[in-house]
């Protein structure tokens, strides 16, 4: 294929990683946030099947068969077995609204753009561009965290986070190590299972999911 | 320049100065008749201003010295070709203004007519200084006749003094500055001094001047006098300090950054610290312009905005004038273009805003409405005006709004690190334009269009004779100046480039392409072709009550103009921080200034606990302060000896 | 510019301005078959309009002079956009198919309307306008943002012409983030500037959900007609724009009758398939309350930055 129409197709991929973590800002329901994370996995493992099929690295392939088993399908369905566990659906409350934690996506955009630029401009790979869209993503998921108090969609928040990590190593050094990336993926499989332990306990105490609650054990 | 030509001068200058000047002399007399004379003396003054350009054009620039010299040096003017632009078309606004205040309803003293002669002397000179001592006294008595002319006793006018004496302060140690680093009063020998100067001396003068004159052009935030001193001055007085003395800050702006003090080396921060205040003032007066309802309060907001949008324009300008010399051309000429369009339509919407308050006795647009129906001249100048000042097109505000817009988006030519800010400083263009168009449409509409909100509105005295026809010039300089507009930009560009660094065509940063004329011509020529065609059509047309429901409607069933504004500031209710409370059988909704609140506020309360303070050593005992007088006898003798 | 051209632009126009009713009967009758409805023949917007133009007028006692100018002001302002925008061949008349002029000429059409709105004194006109205000607030800098990607992306100016020429020049590499992200973006302002679905319900006389009928309840007979098919040809010039700049494949930039015959094909069958991803659209939303408009012309406003912003880095 033209070398062109790869460097779209990836930049595309990772334009709607981004965009399905802005996506993910302005959702206030549950399900859609975990089907938003399942589509930005989605396009993380096309992007690594690109990556793999036109730099011939092979682990990559094992990173997105990985990707698709754990992130698109274990991981949602955990977190919709949790939600359905503990009956929760809706995240009314944001503690700055839809439209203000939009803008202050929008400001870290900008911001690791022009973080990012030096760095850009001295890194060699085809897939340098996404390093910015790597770490807004990692600011907005950070973001997706200070805003939501649902124990789970923190969670997501998390994810994402971490699915900006794994693009922006993509896009720096074709991949970590295999094993590195094995044991991110168990790290991260193990978080959500405390986690969703935890929610549970949390909404048996309060409950509530509401992690604002947790403020009362210092006593 | 040949002894003809120098006669011509003295002769213009002659004409342009000395009537004025015995027009102040005969105003101060108390005689009724004097005041009238002085009146015609200043309009021929006025008249002798708007020959400044075509005098320009037949000398081709003059200079002159006049013939009294005060010790700390001489008096020179220099008319440049973007000086006599700007003078011509102040005095164009000056004479409106002037015309207007003497065939209005005001019986304005004589006193008020010496002051508005001085105002325009002081003008005039502050425009065309060419030595530090005529430009600073000039200045001076701009400010000092603004505070003189505000004609009330009230806290607004002391704010305003104090404000813009403290950034008269500033331009003077800079103008000091500058004339101990060059030892010469003569700024015509002064140009792009910060070649010589470093960068840091030349990036903190212009921070300095960009202070000093933002306290008259209401940058944030020095913006606190403006809405009070506009609603509570008389209206002719409001007219000239939003217009002609925001044309001289930003015309002594300009001269002084570009061509005195110069831009080479300029540290970015300051111009990308200047260029975010004034996106925020932009911003910040856009939006408060849309939730008052005195229309004077609306228009002090509005000039916050367009001026910001000025400034915005001259510190992207200082950004790009190392390495992009066609962008900073386009958005120099943006910036003075608006100015002095600004100038332009801002009259007439003040002058409106003065007949309707003389016709009706009504000062909120909140017990106005229908006024069209009775006073259609009025309603379709003011309907220029307002769509002037939102940018529609054919109309000149377009043109200066489309350059920004043009400039914005060449940015992306630039480097990669300052293009971050374009699609920002675009979105904050959008938001300040819609914004600005929802305040005129409500203004136009709550004065002009639905059903008398009170007596005075529903039954109006006639126009005053004489009072619509400066109305009308202006209008009609507002449609001229939008299809003309490059012509009158090609000039502004070459008188640019006469005086300054910047010599490189505006146009060729352009992106896109317009022809006003013939945009013009085609928006009438489709307006006449709908009226044609619907002609085949032979229908008949019936007058009704508006359809209420099947009941009947009174004035009170209307939209009222803070239920008007509400949505946007529901939206935006974090910037505007307003509050709402129950007061009888109805809601108000209060919007407190932030920067009244955070800044001014403190500032006030901390000198008082400070005055508290020194208020302790003032005993009244006499041998407490005989005891002072010691201390400080003593202090001054061992100072003597150790020093 | 040769006397073909000048035909071939006034051709355009012409079949612009005939075919926004039926631009508005398609998605009404699209609507209707996915609802499992017969619903109205395509054809009746024209004969809604035949009918409005040939009856008599009623106009309100509290409307000025301006009441009677307004629909004259709106119906030109689009007629102008007709000439200008390129629809089946991009050259356009040069200095007026300028991105920014034509978005200030939306803003003189939306400020006539609203001021139309507030004539006459009713409670809902005054409504309408300062809803449609907000709206346009928001809408406003997405708006902006999106065209000047679009200009920055092609590099050919903020010519309309040149800008879709560059594009279909560039083939398949256009096909970017950018691009999409900013279509995405005129999209959803596409909805919001023209009244539909999730903004404002354009069959809706409900008196307290609607927005742009608000605005011309007073208008009636040949005034009314005008607003009505000012209103239509909004709706097809915004389409007509995305088919051009977002979606240009297709479109002549010689006038020889082989590429134009090609384009009015293709042309033809985009906006078919835009009429029916609206009427789609307006099947699968709902109305949203007014003051959650904001989220969503917000998430405009963001997908119009990432398109800006994607641009610079990629």
């Amino acid at each position: 294929m033209d070398s062109v129409i790869i460097g779209n197709l990836i930049d595309l991929c990772a334009v709607l990683m981004l965009l399905t973590s802005v996506m993910a800002v302005a959702t206030t329901r549950m399900r859609p946030l975990i089907q938003l994370f399942s589509l930005q996995s989605i396009f993380l493992a096309l992007l690594a099947f690109i990556i793999a099929s036109s730099s011939g690295s092979h682990h990559i392939y094992i990173m997105c068969v990985l990707t698709v088993v754990l992130k698109v399908i274990a991981m949602p369905k955990m977190l919709s077995y949790i939600m359905s566990k503990i009956h929760v659906d809706k995240e009314v409350e944001l503690s700055i609204g839809i439209v203000g934690s939009l803008l202050l996506a929008g400001v870290m955009i900008l911001l690791s753009y022009y973080i990012t630029e030096p760095l850009i401009a001295s890194v060699e790979t085809v897939e340098r561009s996404c390093i910015a869209l790597s770490c807004s993503m990692l600011l907005i998921g950070l973001l997706m965290m200070c805003t939501r108090r649902k124990a789970i969609t923190e969670t997501v928040g998390l994810l994402m986070m971490e699915n900006g990590l794994f693009l922006g190593a993509l896009a720096l050094s074709h991949g970590m190590p295999l094993i590195v990336e094995l044991s991110a993926f168990f790290d991260v499989m193990v978080a959500i299972i405390i986690i969703g332990i935890f929610a549970y306990r949390i909404n048996k105490s309060f409950n509530s999911v509401d992690t604002s609650f947790l403020r009362r054990l210092k006593e | 320049m040949g002894p003809d030509e120098q006669t011509i001068v003295v002769a213009y200058l002659s004409i342009l100065l000395i009537p004025v000047i015995i027009g102040i002399f005969l105003g101060l007399l108390r005689d009724e008749r004097l005041g009238r004379i002085s009146s015609a003396l200043c309009v021929i003054s006025c008249i002798a201003g708007v020959a400044c350009l075509p005098i320009h054009l037949y000398t081709g620039g003059f200079s002159a010295t006049f013939p009294l010299e005060s010790f700390l040096g001489r008096y020179i003017v220099t008319v440049d070709l973007i000086t006599s632009i700007f003078v011509s078309i102040s005095s164009v606004v000056f004479l409106m203004v002037v015309f207007h205040m003497t065939h209005s309803g005001h019986r304005y003293s004589n006193g008020y007519l010496a002051l508005a002669c001085s105002l325009f002397v002081a003008c005039i000179l502050c425009m065309m200084a060419d030595s530090v001592i005529l430009l600073l006294v000039s200045w001076e008595v701009v400010s000092l006749v603004t505070f003189l002319m505000a004609d009330n006793n009230d806290l607004p006018r002391w704010r305003f003094f104090m404000i813009t004496h403290i950034g008269g302060l500033v331009i003077m140690a800079v103008f000091g500055y500058l004339w101990v680093f060059t030892g010469t009063e003569d700024m015509g020998s002064w140009s792009q001094l910060s070649l010589t100067m470093g960068e840091g001396a030349s990036s903190l003068l212009i921070l300095a001047l960009f202070l000093g004159f933002g306290t008259k052009l209401g940058t944030i935030p020095f913006h606190a006098w403006m809405p009070e001193m506009y609603a509570l001055s008389p209206t002719h007085t409001t007219a000239l300090l939003t217009t002609v003395c925001s044309n001289v800050a930003v015309l002594v702006l300009f001269k002084s950054v570009f061509s005195w003090v110069g831009t080479s080396g300029l540290v970015p921060a300051v111009a990308i610290v200047l260029c975010i205040v004034s996106a925020a003032t932009a911003l910040w007066g856009a939006m408060e312009s849309m939730v008052q309802t005195g229309p004077k309060r609306i228009l002090a907001y509005s000039s916050m905005e367009n001026m910001a949008l000025v400034t915005m324009c001259l510190s992207l300008a200082m950004l790009f004038s190392d390495s992009f010399p066609a962008l900073t051309s386009l958005v120099t000429v943006a910036a003075l273009f608006h100015t002095i369009n600004h100038s332009v339509f801002k009259s007439l919407m003040m002058l409106t805003v003065d007949s309707i308050e003389d016709v009706t006795g009504e000062g909120t647009i909140d017990r106005l409405g229908g006024l069209a129906c009775v006073l259609p001249g009025l309603s379709a100048v003011a309907l220029v005006g307002a769509m002037s000042l939102t940018a529609i097109p054919p109309m000149n505000g377009f043109v200066s709004e489309w350059l920004m817009l043009q400039a914005l988006i060449g940015t992306d030519t630039v480097s990669s690190s300052m293009r971050v800010f374009m699609p920002l400083l675009i979105a904050m263009m959008g938001v300040c334009g819609m914004v600005v168009a929802t305040s005129y449409a409500r203004m136009y509409g709550f004065i002009f269009l639905g059903r008398p909100r009170s007596e005075g509105a529903s039954d109006p005295r006639p126009l005053r004779g004489g009072s619509l026809a400066p109305l009308v010039v202006l209008a009609s300089f507002c449609v001229a100046m939008g299809l003309f507009s490059f012509p009158i930009m090609d000039g502004i560009s070459s008188g640019i480039s006469d005086i300054s660094a910047i010599d490189t065509d505006y146009r060729v940063a352009l992106s896109g392409s317009l022809e006003p004329m013939t945009l013009g011509l085609l928006l009438g020529g489709c307006i006449l072709l709908m009226f044609l065609a619907t002609r085949i059509f032979r229908t008949s047309r019936r007058i009704d009550e508006t359809w209420g429901c099947g009941g009947t409607l009174d004035e009170r069933m209307q939209y009222s103009s803070e239920g008007f504004s509400q949505p946007i500031v529901r939206v935006f209710h974090p910037i505007y921080g307003d509050t709402t409370e129950k007061r009888g059988n109805r809601y108000v909704t209060r919007f407190m200034e932030p920067f009244v609140k955070y800044i001014y506020r403190p500032i006030g309360a901390g000198i008082f606990a400070l005055s508290y303070q020194v208020r302790r050593m003032q005993t009244g005992n006499i041998q407490s302060y005989l005891a002072y007088m010691l201390i400080t006898l003593m202090v001054a003798l061992l100072a003597v000896r150790w020093l | 510019m040769t006397p073909l051209e000048v035909a071939v632009e006034l051709g355009q126009a012409l079949l612009l301005v005939l075919i926004s009713p039926l631009m508005y009967g398609l998605v009404s009758k699209f609507k209707a078959l996915m609802q499992r409805r017969v619903g109205p023949s395509i054809l009746q917007p024209y004969r809604d309009l035949r009918k409005l133009f040939s009856r008599n007028e009623v106009t309100s006692k509290d409307c000025s002079w301006l009441f009677r100018g307004i629909p004259y002001v709106c119906m030109a302002s689009m007629l102008v956009l007709a000439l200008v925008v390129p629809f089946i061949f991009t050259g356009v008349l040069a200095p007026f198919g300028d991105l920014v002029t034509v978005v200030y000429i939306f803003t003189l059409y939306r400020f006539t309307m609203v001021l139309g709105g507030l004539e006459g004194g009713s409670t809902f006109g005054g409504m309408g306008s300062s809803r449609e205000l907000m709206m346009s607030v928001l809408i406003e800098p997405a708006l902006l943002i999106s065209i000047a990607t679009i200009a920055v992306m092609s590099g050919a100016g903020t010519d309309m012409g040149s800008v879709s020429e560059a594009i279909v020049r560039m083939g398949l590499a256009a096909v970017s983030p950018a691009l999409i992200l900013a279509a995405a973006s005129f999209l959803i302002t596409l909805l919001a500037e023209n009244a539909r679905i999730p903004f404002d319900n354009p069959t809706t006389h409900l008196e307290l959900t609607m927005v742009h009928e608000a605005m011309i309840l007073e208008y009636s007979g040949r005034g009314l007609a005008m607003m009505e098919l000012s209103s239509m040809m909004r709706l097809t010039i915004f389409m007509a724009m995305m088919s051009s700049l977002f979606l240009p494949w297709g479109i002549a930039y010689e006038p020889d009758p082989m590429s134009l015959s090609v384009s009015l094909i293709v042309t033809l069958a985009k906006m078919l398939l835009m009429a029916f991803v609206l009427a789609l659209a307006e099947s699968i939303l709902c109305k949203t309350r007014l003051f959650k408009t904001p989220n969503l012309l917000t998430v405009s406003f963001t997908l119009s930055l990432l398109a800006m912003i994607s641009l610079y880095i990629l």
